[in-house]
């Protein structure tokens, strides 16, 4: 009886004491998904927290709040514990971009960024059916009719397509389109002459339904050299999309590292890299959270010189 | 040929059929349950399939949302608790004939009709997708306003005794639609700083709010004053409560109708189930020979709302596989799990995804047999829900609505959205204003907006471009004969 007493106050000792040297993780975290389930953000997210659970021993447990680019989620996860049992998955320009809108209370300042998973490639779409064949050919296009049909599916596309008519001094009627299924609809149809496109635009044009003038993002289309980036057509501006990892502001620097290096480990899976290149389509990429936030950093300069520059 | 055949004779294998099976239970059930909907199933089930063969996989999730599909009947049919915004249109006959003591029939007809519609849009999809799918993405978002402003005009003959209230509910349920952010310009509408308005109000929360718990409180009001009334004893000597083949064979055109405009609406991306049900339903109360019966418990009305909205799901598939558009939330989560499972929607599918294509087709062949089936069985476990006392389902029901809200539409946000429509749900149904217009303006308002301001935009520059659209104009053009018509016939149509 004493015995089993000591033992316990023991325990219960341990217990208390725990927190000072245990291992993070010791409870299950809490992964929340800017993004609604089933579609290729959550599923890379799936993926990843798949790994994480075995390289961490924990359950992970995902739930989705999607809406509003990733906003959602951010507003979500910021107001929580920093104590790493609640993190966030969304995407690169809900930090970098989102908050230049204005419509956001938050800044990239108020996160802790845990680490970029991979990239996002995204880019310039025509119909088959389109008179030209290249950006060149779009520009002169658009100059010798007035205008050019665009379809929009964010307001990071538009402002870089209102840049570019700008610079080009062409009339760029955008035309706003729900999620990419409708800027695809509007494409394919023919109903406009261009149209902004995730990567599932590559895989319809190797199918030949229509014709890829450009690509947004900094790192161009590895298999399509002969697609130019915005950057080599020479206007300087491009569209840097990659999955963050982030949690709230002031997180814990332990939790921070174990969950960064664990995510390190869960990009080299053979599950997730297959995932990446073959059926999302993305590019490998790994960021640590400081580059990750350094990175967001300068992009937000570059999207604030891009706006200045259309509202001048 | 022959790798057709052989492809569909794989998808036979135990493991495929085993996977069908599951996935129509868990979509039945789910479906079944108020609060929680079909695409809700496929979410969930997604991760499920992660680990599955890709034939196996995508089976299952096709069983999920064609047994979602009937599920979704069950709940509006037996407890007036509609799921999904569309399965309001099934609450209007099926209810009335639940409560008139037939729930048996009333269910059936939702089976029968549902596997019909179903089964016609999938034959469509195995035979024509490839040419109907270049037809479909002729329409654009000329096209689109034109339908939708032709649709509403039709539909507006639903709008029930008082044409200015209908009005009235429809421009409400369009105003509520406007929140959040514009679809031009990103700035946010009537968000009041919210960020969980930024995509709107949560659809599924506003739906369940407005339409199920008004009649949870309703009947919870009735308490233990509740008694079986004489109607109900006379469901329980069987017999009466059945749907004969006679009587189905009779309803055939209904149905037929409902599956060519389920299809039509399918076919054609970001249209949706809403839209077909309700649709087929206006369309049925313009030519049935009685309707005055129809929103009294008529069969006929069943069939058209059920054939209408699962022959939507088919058909959905023709713009998904062969050009990667998804035409609602449900295809919108087929893409991602196609994607897992390494295919990829396109042009080419049928020649470079033979197998897994036509092994579709089987799954889906099987999937609606299995619907049948499995629905059948169950149709006599189901209906004894009514008999239930209300004062012991109805708390379960609210309670099931604000788990499912919690989890399916992001937490106690939308629990808080759901429950103030509930308010307002309650104060339509006292002042008898129409709630089914109240959703037809909620779920159409954003796509007439959107589509008109496309319109406008791509036909800013170049006005004369209008004459390269003569469905539009056709249709366009139509529209004020149709109102005139409706209008004409309003006091036949009108049940009052």
């Amino acid at each position: 009886m004493k015995h089993s007493q000591t033992l316990a106050l023991v325990a219960a000792t341990m217990a208390f004491a725990a927190p000072a040297w245990a291992d993070f993780p010791e409870k299950p975290i809490n992964l929340v998904v800017g993004f609604r389930a089933g579609g290729g953000s959550d599923t890379a997210a799936r993926i990843l927290a798949a790994e994480m659970e075995a390289t961490l021993g924990q359950k992970i447990i995902v739930e989705n709040r999607g809406g509003a680019g990733g906003a959602v989620a951010t507003e979500y996860v910021r107001a929580k514990d920093p104590d790493g049992y609640s993190i966030g998955f969304a995407v690169a320009t809900t930090f970098s971009f989102t908050p230049l809108t204005g419509s956001v209370a938050y800044t990239p300042d108020d996160v802790t960024f845990i680490a970029t998973t991979h990239g996002y490639r995204t880019v310039m779409a025509a119909p088959l059916e389109a008179p030209f064949d290249d950006w060149a050919g779009m520009l002169e296009t658009a100059k010798e009719r007035g205008w050019i049909n665009y379809a929009s599916i964010i307001p990071l596309d538009r402002a870089i397509m209102q840049y570019v008519g700008k610079k080009e001094d062409i009339a760029v009627n955008i035309v706003p389109t729900r999620g990419g299924a409708g800027a695809r609809q509007a494409v394919l149809g023919g109903h406009v002459d261009l149209a902004f496109s995730g990567s599932n635009a590559l895989p319809m044009m190797e199918d030949g339904a229509l014709k890829v003038v450009a690509a947004l993002n900094p790192e161009g289309i590895e298999e399509h050299p002969g697609i130019p980036t915005l950057d080599a057509l020479g206007y300087g501006v491009s569209a840097v999309e990659a999955a963050v990892f982030f949690g709230p502001d002031d997180m814990d620097a332990d939790a921070v590292a174990t969950l960064e290096s664990a995510l390190a480990q869960a990009v080299q899976s053979d599950t997730f890299k297959d995932f990446v290149n073959n059926k999302f389509r993305g590019f490998e990429t790994f960021k640590t959270g400081t580059e990750t936030a350094d990175g967001i950093a300068s992009d937000v300069r570059a999207y604030r010189g891009l706006l200045d520059f259309i509202s001048e | 040929m022959d790798i057709i055949f052989a492809a569909m004779l794989d998808a036979l294998s135990l493991t495929t059929f085993l996977s069908v099976v599951l996935g129509v239970m868990i979509g039945i059930v789910i479906g079944a349950v108020p609060g929680l909907n079909a695409p809700m199933a496929i979410a969930v089930a997604i991760p499920l399939t992660f680990t599955m063969a890709p034939l196996a996989a995508i089976g299952m999730l096709v069983g999920v949302m064609k047994g979602g599909g009937f599920g979704g009947a069950i709940g509006a049919i037996l407890l007036n608790t509609p799921g999904e915004p569309h399965s309001a249109a099934t609450t209007l006959d099926g209810h009335p004939l639940a409560k008139g003591g037939k729930p048996r029939k009333a269910l059936q007809t939702a089976l029968y009709s549902s596997v019909a519609g179903d089964s016609c849009s999938d034959l469509v999809l195995i035979l024509l997708a490839p040419t109907l799918a270049v037809f479909a993405l002729r329409a654009g978002p000329v096209e689109l306003a034109a339908i939708l402003v032709i649709s509403l005009t039709l539909i507006a003959s639903l709008s029930g005794r008082s044409l200015t209230k209908g009005i009235f509910a429809a421009a409400l349920g369009a105003f509520l639609a406007t929140v959040g952010v514009d679809p031009e310009t990103a700035a946010p509408r009537f968000t009041f700083g919210q960020v969980d308005l930024f995509d709107g109000l949560p659809l599924a929360a506003v739906a369940i709010g407005v339409l199920a718990v008004p009649e949870i409180i309703l009947r919870l009001q009735e308490g233990r004053r509740y008694r079986p009334d004489a109607s109900r004893a006379v469901a329980n000597s069987e017999g009466d409560d059945r749907l004969t083949f006679g009587e189905f064979l009779n309803l055939r055109r209904t149905v037929l109708r409902g599956a060519g405009i389920g299809t039509a609406i399918g076919a054609l991306p970001g249209l949706g189930t809403t839209l077909a049900a309700f649709l087929s339903y206006a369309a049925t109360k313009r030519f049935s020979t009685a309707p005055e019966k129809l929103g009294t418990g008529a069969t006929e009305g069943i069939a058209a709302t059920e054939s209408a909205n699962s022959a939507v799901s088919g058909a959905n598939l023709i713009p998904l596989l062969t050009l990667g558009i998804p035409g609602n939330l449900t295809a919108a989560l087929l893409v991602g799990a196609f994607l897992i499972h390494g295919v990829t929607p396109g042009p080419l599918i049928f020649q470079r995804d033979t197998s897994l294509v036509y092994g579709l087709f089987a799954a889906m062949i099987m999937a609606n047999v299995m619907v049948l089936i499995i629905g059948s069985l169950g149709l006599r476990a189901f209906a004894l829900i009514v008999k239930v006392p209300p004062f012991v389902i109805y708390p379960i029901v609210l309670l099931l609505c604000v788990v499912g809200i919690y989890v399916s539409q992001g937490g106690f946000f939308a629990v808080g959205v759901m429950l103030a429509f509930a308010v307002l749900g309650f104060f339509m149904l006292k002042l008898e204003i129409s709630i089914v217009c109240f959703i037809i303006g909620l779920v159409l308002g954003p796509m007439i907006e959107l589509s008109i301001r496309q319109s406008v935009i791509l036909l800013g520059r170049n006005p004369a471009a209008i004459l390269d659209h003569p469905f539009a104009l056709v249709l366009f053009a139509a529209s004020p004969f149709v109102a005139w018509l409706l209008i004409r016939d309003r006091n036949r149509l009108s049940d009052g």
